[in-house]
């Protein structure tokens, strides 16, 4: 196999795992938009979403589509019951921006680990799992590069999710009415938006996306409880993107799956671990802002 | 007492610490070797393995049996335990043209890789997987979900209950009696062989227990199970229990042990 061939196969199989990463960052920097909380259980949610998903397949034996009905919605509730049932006690019931930040991402890193151990205390959970391909059927061959059936699948599904984000957030009363809380949530109080529904609304939305990232992922990456650590990706993606930036976390995924592969074939396979994090000090060094991000910075002088 | 392959805790030997009752990664690897290279007439080996101590002892046996036999190692791909993408390290092997591939790797990864090695059509290639990738061989199947994938595969195996299911189900049975609630795991049945090696020197010991005169008891362990593929055996300067495993065939549904068994000699990749 020769070098262009590894490269074109790592670019192909890199875009995959990408849009799978840029999913997990949206749901992050959706949350981080609008609430300046940075989300550390977005990985256990997407490690919910998947096993919620094997539950449907296999308890109820429903068919695959179901899934993309039904996890999101049952992941948008857990979402939600978070931001009632333990955010909106920690903040007691202010409104987000103006609460101490530090117990809220307290509170999320409790919601990881509280997640993990509900899933590790079900027997059935003791085995690493996996749900069947979203596609199955004969890969396409492109010269030597190998496109698996599922894997243009899980592109045209993270398509399909960025559209309608994109669409729900420009076009959408709800969605604009979501940007409008991110941008000045004392502004849109005055207005009359139900600022605390909307933030509700926003944990249940980036909760939905970890679920849809979580069935994309578990074909491809295996289930167990500790599936989230996935998470590292994302925020890898974010700060790429500016941790602000929808479209710019979405080219951070991509970005990071092929570099990732890059990483591996022409380096070596054990830097793939530390490529993120390498990565997130780069950014962090040379252009904290990210790439994507175009909030003005405002400094008291 | 250790039931995991442990090397890194029974190499060098110490007094207290006894282990390794299903074998270490040092035979594992020694074992898919010498059948690569001597059954599977495989030349060029390429060999897949996690970058820790366990990792280190599979590649560094796999690594001299290959060579001692006349073979070439073409692909040493070292990944870490929690890797989510494993398409570049299977790119490696796919580039290194082996003529069969040698896999240390834990039961996520062997899947990523047996998934991997199906979707980029390598299946020609015989896989050769140390057992800890697949606890559970039905699982493990049902995980990687493409038959193909399994066609040319083989595993490790320190038990004899693949070619003796009255074996299996004896141990199945054992457990069942102690605890009649539970499904015995993926692991139960690594337990056995240590329970046996503590009645056997407890039996030879007689009534006079003391920490030391058990210590003592356990070193001159040599007891020969018909639920193992080979001796439990410890030595003054030996505290690995087992070191023979078999090779088994599996396509997914059935398994099938090859006929030879595999002693690791104590010196390759030490």
């Amino acid at each position: 196999m020769g070098t262009w061939n590894l490269i074109w196969q790592g670019l192909a199989s890199g875009v995959v795992t990408g849009c799978v990463y840029a999913l997990v960052a949206l749901s992050l920097v959706i949350v981080y938009k609008s609430t300046d909380v940075v989300n550390f259980a977005g990985g256990e949610l997407v490690m919910i979403g998947a096993y919620i998903g094997l539950f449907i397949l296999l308890g109820l034996e429903w068919p695959y589509m179901a899934l993309f009905a039904l996890v999101p919605i049952g992941s948008f509730v857990l979402g939600g019951l978070f931001t009632r049932f333990s955010l909106d006690k920690v903040s007691g019931r202010r409104m987000v921006k103006h609460a101490n930040l530090v117990p809220l991402v307290v509170a999320t890193i409790a919601l990881s680990y509280l997640l993990k151990g509900i899933v590790r205390v079900i027997p059935f959970t003791e085995e690493v799992r996996r749900l069947p391909p979203l596609m199955t059927g004969p890969p396409i061959f492109l010269g030597d590069v190998v496109i698996q059936q599922q894997d243009i699948a899980i592109v045209l599904v993270t398509t399909v999710v960025m559209v309608i984000l994109w669409l729900f957030f420009g076009y959408t009363f709800v969605g604009k009415a979501l940007r409008a809380t991110s941008q000045n949530i004392r502004a849109a109080a005055l207005l009359g938006i139900p600022v605390n529904l909307m933030k509700l609304s926003v944990w249940g939305l980036s909760a939905a996306i970890a679920g849809i990232a979580g069935i994309l992922l578990a074909p491809k990456l295996l289930m167990t409880p500790d599936m989230g650590t996935v998470v590292m990706l994302a925020f890898a993606a974010a700060i790429i993107g500016g941790f602000s930036s929808l479209p710019g976390c979405v080219v951070g995924g991509i970005a990071l799956g092929i570099l990732q592969n890059m990483v591996g074939i022409f380096i070596s396979p054990q830097a793939i671990a530390v490529t993120p994090f390498f990565v997130i000090m780069l950014v962090l060094l040379f252009k904290p802002q990210g790439f994507f991000d175009t909030t003005l910075a405002v400094k008291k002088v | 007492m250790l039931n995991a392959a442990g090397d890194n805790a029974v190499f060098p030997a110490t007094r207290y610490m006894f282990g390794s009752f299903q074998g270490t990664q040092r035979v594992y690897g020694s074992a898919l070797a010498e059948f690569a290279v001597k059954s599977l007439k495989a030349k060029r080996v390429a060999v897949i393995v996690h970058d820790d101590d366990y990792g280190k002892a599979n590649l560094a046996a796999a690594k001299a049996v290959i060579e001692r036999l006349g073979g070439e190692v073409v692909a040493q791909e070292r990944i870490p335990p929690n890797i989510s993408d494993i398409t570049a390290p299977v790119l490696n092997l796919r580039a290194s043209k082996p003529d069969a591939i040698l896999s240390g790797a834990y039961p996520a990864p062997a899947v990523l890789l047996a998934q991997k090695y199906g979707e980029f059509g390598m299946t020609n290639i015989p896989l050769l997987q140390s057992t800890q990738g697949m606890p559970t061989p039905s699982v493990y199947a049902k995980n990687v979900g493409n038959p193909d994938a399994l066609k040319n595969l083989y595993h490790t195996w320190s038990f004899s209950d693949i070619a003796n299911e009255a074996i299996r189900a004896r141990m199945v049975g054992m457990y069942k009696k102690s605890f009649p609630d539970r499904e015995p795991g993926p692991f139960m049945v690594t337990g056995v062989p240590s329970a046996l090696a503590v009645i056997d020197t407890l039996q030879r010991m007689g009534r006079d227990l003391t920490r030391e005169k058990f210590v003592d008891a356990m070193e001159k362990l040599n007891l020969t199970a018909d639920v193992m593929t080979g001796p439990l055996q410890f030595a003054p300067g030996r505290r690995d229990a087992l070191r023979s495993v078999v090779v088994v065939k599996f396509d997914g549904k059935t398994q099938k042990a090859m006929p030879d068994i595999y002693t690791w000699n104590g010196k390759d990749g030490n």
